[in-house]
């Protein structure tokens, strides 16, 4: 694995003359997860140090298709057209290696002062990192990558109006694992698995997946926000390979009738250093610890939908029987529950939270998902008892989880314990935010009960999921 | 009678079932639940823009239940119910033009009288819990018929023109200040700030949250 990230050394120029850095590339992701920067000439990028360089406060008050929102308000923004600020952090500036000029930044919003702004996605997930931190503890976590893979330009697949595309695999059959499948995308997989290398991303294992021309990416585990960049940037290069290969690939939660994407998420906490879910003497070696943060994982998962499933699209991958789930509900080694607990040894006990949607914000979902954990911890709360049959088909008794971005917003504005975690006015921007992508899915007269995704749900979110 | 009768949606409702039921509770308050006496009680409505059909189940005893309709049904009544349309519904009734009766209930459910704009205005900006008067001051004048109206007494300006209809139908809940603003039929001058947050009080209004 190549490491060549700055990291802090006292000389960036150095640094920027050792890796031939000509041009850096600043990255941050908006409210929807897309991301977002400039292409700076070296001296540009240099000059504006520490604060960074400016952009149009609407980066981070636009919606997908970057109309400002403008029926709403956050403090952040001027109460006229203004700027605020991309702030580097260098810790993660890095070559590009692929771009032998380009050096590549990841950013958090700020004001032009420097100060951060809550409503940051990167930010929020910091804020919540740090809570953890007071109570002396710390995140282990990876997501699970999943996208679709055609055989199609982007510039064809949206000619195509995004029907009747060709998915890279061998078999017309929707089968996982099928190393056939696999090697048709090996050409495209080596190039992104390449540039990963040269980013210090550090992966596991890829397959093929349930759906035709899906494939599933795993990364190696690390603390909150250095995974989320990882998964910022893990996307951009995907996007990158397909472009430059004639390919076009998609993070859409449900592109295809009966395949979605998902980006299941796994964590663990650790204190100084050593993982806290396994205890030898608990009943099932689950230690009291993850007790009560299962218990605020279970009881702010109906709220915490609106983070993990983000767009209209979202919402078509919860379905009974479809693989994901619909209940907020637990089980060890239970695929079909909400969350999964693995809880077979001191190193490997962990919680795979599977709600969310493969377009999903990795900064906003880990930030949700860690504030409901510290509702727990507060209350010292015990998780509902464990499911453990299958958790589709079942009785109406057993809550369902939001099945729609409205339905979901109302649940998170209803759960006081969640916004005041995650701060009340980014809480409330935020559902204001999906109320209107909901508006806007409307106006362009969508069918809401439609069974397969219409175009506006493809040019919307296919390309830049 | 109007306190007993309720208007229900599906969890998921789409803004145009929102939209139409709210017009509804507002026509029921006015007419103290009358107008669903002689209704039939399964009616179907279809919006043009959208073929969109919904459902309304009638109780004159309990109110209306709002949900989707299937695409095989037969609408009683089709029209513009788009509710970004920033007008009242018009709609017209499809093979019983030889109901006027019913065509009146109808249309006396459909359409509830307009408040006029300024009393529009006071209730709005009063039930409004994102304005404060103490932070706004917001004039409205129908260039029209030279009428004005001014809320608040804070340092935050806001100046809203447009015809006393537009401003009927904006402050009766027909319309988000930010659409008439895009689409020319209000004037505003007021900070971004002001604008976003009035607008988002008129969200609120349609979709009966205030």
């Amino acid at each position: 694995m190549t490491d060549t990230a700055f990291k802090g050394e006292v000389n960036l120029d150095a640094w920027l003359d050792r890796h031939h850095v000509k041009r850096v590339r600043t990255m941050a992701t908006d409210l929807d997860g897309f991301a977002l920067g400039k292409y700076c000439a070296r001296e540009k990028f240099t000059k504006g140090l520490p604060i960074g360089h400016n952009l149009a406060d609407v980066a981070l008050g636009s919606d997908s298709e970057s109309t400002p929102h403008l029926g709403f308000w956050h403090s952040f923004r001027r109460s006229v057209l203004g700027d605020i600020a991309l702030t580097p952090d260098l810790s993660t500036l890095v070559p590009d290696g692929h771009d032998p000029d380009l050096g590549q930044v990841i950013c958090d919003f700020t004001f032009l002062d420097g100060r951060p702004i809550s409503l940051c996605p990167r930010t929020k997930l910091k804020q919540q990192v740090q809570k953890l931190d007071d109570l002396g503890l710390s995140v282990k976590c990876t997501f699970e990558l999943e996208f679709f893979l055609y055989d199609n330009s982007f510039d064809d697949a949206e000619r195509k109006q995004y029907q009747n595309l060709s998915p890279i695999g061998a078999s017309p059959l929707q089968t996982i694992y099928l190393l056939k499948d696999s090697f048709r995308a090996v050409t495209f997989m080596n190039q992104v698995l390449t540039r990963l290398e040269a980013y210090g991303i550090p992966w596991e294992a890829w397959n093929d997946e349930n759906g035709m021309g899906q494939i599933e990416l795993n990364l190696v585990p690390d603390e909150p926000v250095v995974m989320a960049d990882r998964v910022v940037r893990t996307k951009q290069i995907i996007f990158e390979t397909a472009i430059e290969l004639g390919l076009s690939t998609t993070f859409m939660a449900h592109p295809q009738p009966g395949f979605s994407n998902g980006m299941h998420i796994h964590h663990s906490l650790l204190r100084a250093g050593d993982p806290q879910f396994y205890d030898e003497g608990a009943p099932l070696h689950r230690s009291q610890l993850l007790r009560h943060w299962l218990a605020g994982l279970v009881t702010t998962m109906p709220a915490t939908v609106s983070y993990l499933c983000p767009s209209v699209n979202s919402y078509r991958r919860l379905r009974e029987f479809a693989a994901p789930p619909v209940t907020a509900t637990w089980g060890e080694e239970n695929k079909s529950t909400g969350i999964r607990l693995i809880c077979d040894g001191p190193k490997t006990a962990r919680i795979e939270h599977r709600v969310g949607a493969g377009d999903l914000n990795p900064y906003h979902a880990l930030a949700a998902i860690l504030a409901g954990g510290l509702t727990g911890l507060a209350a010292k709360r015990e998780p509902p008892p464990e499911f453990t049959d299958l958790a589709w088909g079942i009785p109406a008794s057993v809550e369902r989880l939001p099945s729609d971005i409205m339905t979901a917003a109302r649940t998170l504005d209803a759960c006081e314990a969640l916004k005041q975690e995650l701060v009340v006015e980014d809480v409330e921007y935020w559902i204001k935010s999906r109320r209107h992508e909901w508006m806007t899915f409307h106006r362009a007269g969508n069918d809401p009960d439609s069974p397969v995704p219409g175009l506006w749900e493809y040019q919307r979110y296919f390309a830049v999921s | 009678m109007a306190q007993t009768l309720s208007v229900l949606t599906q969890s998921n409702a789409a803004p145009m079932e929102l939209n139409l039921a709210r017009i509804l509770r507002t026509s029921l308050r006015q007419a103290d639940g009358h107008y669903l006496a002689g209704l039939p009680d399964n009616l179907i409505v279809k919006d043009t823009k959208t073929r969109q059909k919904l459902r309304l189940v009638v109780d004159p005893k309990t109110g209306i239940t709002i949900s989707r309709a299937g695409k095989s049904d037969t609408a009683l009544v089709e029209g513009q119910f788009d509710p970004f349309n920033g007008a009242p519904l018009s709609f017209e009734l499809r093979g019983a033009w030889r109901k006027p009766l019913l065509k009146r209930r109808l249309m006396r459910l459909f359409q509830p009288k307009l408040t006029p704009w300024q009393t529009a205005a006071e209730n709005f900006y009063n039930a409004s819990n994102l304005l404060d008067p103490n932070e706004f001051t917001i004039e409205s004048y129908s260039q029209d018929t030279d009428t004005r109206h001014r809320w608040g007494q804070g340092p935050e300006q806001a100046l809203v023109l447009g015809s006393a209809a537009t401003l009927s139908h904006l402050y009766n809940g027909y319309a988000l200040l930010i659409d008439d603003i895009l689409k020319g039929r209000i004037q505003c001058q007021a900070s971004m700030r002001t604008i976003a947050i009035i607008t988002d009080a008129t969200t609120d209004q349609w979709m009966d949250l205030q």
